[in-house]
């Protein structure tokens, strides 16, 4: 089931009016799909919670100036990741000693068999790409996002995000195929 | 962009591991702590509204929503009411994020407490009491059954009023002789014993049916009270027969039919409901360890009715037949207006809209604080939107 151009500038319209019932189904849909995000752009769960968290309060104050509604879920995703670096670097910085993202010791710290890639050397890969790329290769492959999401999101044109993403799939390809 | 390539497909499936799983989400405390962190704007909820939406369509029109609102707040009152006309203390209620779960098709977690989870096969249940509610095509004079489980505990088949079983679970859920906990009401017993019971003609009082298990085991019923009902409780072990299956005497109730292995020891606990005859048939297979016994009547004993009635059963049941009727082959916004009207109308009844399988929209009332959309034949969850959760 699919929502309609003019259903969602309702919705949107309705939240940014302060219909908290509409909001509310807005942060239904997508928080999920932000949290995941920032999850995998900072590598910390509590971080990626708490972003999310500031950023449904940026979007309550301003969502009213989003005029297109395709470009809802590639804004959320996007405030929310960049709420996630800055607490991300606000945290390295108070603690000076952590390194990376390379900190989880949840279930995604062993080989998946189904990926065919090593969970450990995915981390360490994704630990070395600019944050920008982490939540580009989030959005695409975690949330699912098109290469016209992917231009709202990153604020380039689409093609350019195209060209941008086959590079660092290549990088990656070759990175993790020879390690 | 759509077609991945084999190294894409690997490494969306690292990411994936890379990014938590989905997880249910409190969408309304979400957006109230979001309005919260700054002044708020022009509206907001009524008090006592819970979460509603369509869970990836459409906007609520204002009307309706005022409609909701109204709506929820009689029921919120009314529901007040039977607390207090009930004079008894409920158990705990379940946590929010496992009563309230909007998307039932989504992997549900193992918490601590809940309403034991509607699903066809086997499905273990964390440490902690756990309500238990009728499908919904049964009437039972009271809103939750609730147990207090240990780690070792099944939900088996609770749609179909199975009940609970002690595991650990098998490959074949229907095959494996387990102890086991089931409840019902009865609407009678078969006379003779045999493969599938004949249809019933003993009771429906507890004393009637007391009496006819007695008959057929060999044994003088006692008096039992649990959870400030009184009622027969029995203690024997199902005969060891000469009958070529392994059933040998069942007990039909609202809904659902039970059978007993030969060898097997029962405990049967025959309350008096207000009126209504209402059965936990404890049992375990021959050879179960005293250990075993002992958790069995533990949880028996733990036993706690919520609300208990003699009336909010039959309305419900009532009030959700004509609020289908009504709904059916409706779009959703004629749905809801229906839905709003009807359940006005039948306060004490709660109520939710569910989307079917098909896609379209029909009005589910039940007489359970927490809603779950089900399927007509009572099978697992279909596609459903929680609408209305009270209080």
């Amino acid at each position: 089931m699919t929502t309609s151009a003019a259903e969602a500038s309702e919705l949107i319209a309705s939240a940014a009016g302060g219909d908290e019932v509409a909001f509310a189904s807005i942060v239904a849909r997508h928080h999920e799909d932000m949290r995941r995000v920032c999850a995998v752009v900072v590598g910390d769960e509590g971080i990626a919670e708490e972003a999310v968290s500031a950023a449904w309060s940026i979007a309550w104050r301003k969502l009213g100036g989003l005029r297109d509604p395709a470009r809802l879920r590639p804004w959320l995703v996007s405030v929310a990741v960049n709420e996630a670096r800055q607490l991300h670097r606000a945290r390295n910085r108070r603690a000076m000693v952590e390194v990376g993202v390379d900190r989880r010791t949840d279930h995604a710290s062993s080989a998946d068999p189904a990926s065919g890639i090593d969970a450990m050397d995915l981390r360490n890969a994704m630990s070395r790409l600019d944050p920008a790329d982490r939540a580009l290769l989030a959005m695409r492959y975690v949330a699912g996002f098109d290469a016209t999401e992917l231009g709202y999101a990153t604020g380039r044109s689409a093609s350019g995000t195209r060209a941008r993403l086959a590079r660092l799939l290549h990088r990656l390809e070759k990175e993790l195929g020879d390690g | 962009m759509d077609e991945l390539s084999r190294f894409e497909r690997s490494l969306a499936a690292g990411l994936e591991g890379m990014a938590s799983p989905r997880r249910p989400v409190d969408a309304l405390a979400v957006a109230r702590d979001a309005a919260a962190r700054r002044p708020p704007r022009s509206r907001g909820l009524v008090p006592g509204v819970r979460a509603w939406w369509r869970g990836s369509t459409t906007t609520r029109p204002a009307p309706a929503v005022a409609r909701l609102a109204a709506l929820a707040a009689t029921l919120l009152v009314t529901a007040g009411l039977f607390l207090a006309i009930a004079g008894r203390t409920p158990p705990p209620e379940p946590t929010p994020s496992q009563a309230e779960s909007p998307n039932p098709s989504a992997p549900r977690p193992s918490p601590g407490m809940g309403i034991v989870p509607l699903t066809p096969d086997l499905q273990h249940l964390s440490a902690g009491r756990w309500a238990v509610k009728s499908p919904d095509y049964v009437t039972w004079p009271f809103e939750r059954l609730t147990f207090e489980l240990n780690e070792a505990w099944f939900a088996n088949d609770v749609s179909r009023g199975a009940g609970l079983r002690r595991g650990p679970p098998g490959l074949d859920s229907d095959d494996v002789p387990r102890p086991e906990i089931n409840y019902s009401t009865i609407i009678g017993l078969g006379t003779t014993p045999g493969c599938q019971p004949d249809p019933p003609v003993v009771g429906p009082t507890v004393a009637e049916l007391a009496d006819h298990f007695g008959a057929i085991f060999g044994v003088e019923p006692s008096e039992v009270d649990l959870a400030g009902f009184h009622g027969k409780r029995l203690d024997f072990t199902v005969p060891l027969g000469s009958i070529d299956c392994r059933i040998t005497y069942g007990w039909t109730g609202a809904g659902a039919g039970h059978s007993w292995q030969p060898g097997s020891r029962r405990q049967l606990t025959i309350l008096d409901l207000l009126g209504t005859a209402f059965m936990i048939d404890a049992g375990a297979p021959q050879g179960a360890s005293v250990d075993v016994w002992s958790d069995l009547e533990r949880v028996v004993a733990s036993a706690e009715f919520v609300n208990v009635s003699s009336t909010v059963g039959k309305r419900a049941e009532a009030v959700s037949e004509a609020a289908t009727r009504a709904c059916a082959g409706l779009a959703y916004e004629a749905c809801l207006a229906d839905f709003a009207r009807i359940a006005a109308s039948n306060p004490g009844a709660f109520a939710a809209i569910c989307e079917d399988a098909a896609g379209d929209w029909e009005i589910v009332l039940v007489d359970l604080r927490g809603v779950e959309c089900l399927g007509h034949d009572g099978s697992s969850p279909g596609p459903a939107v929680v609408v209305v959760m009270l209080p």
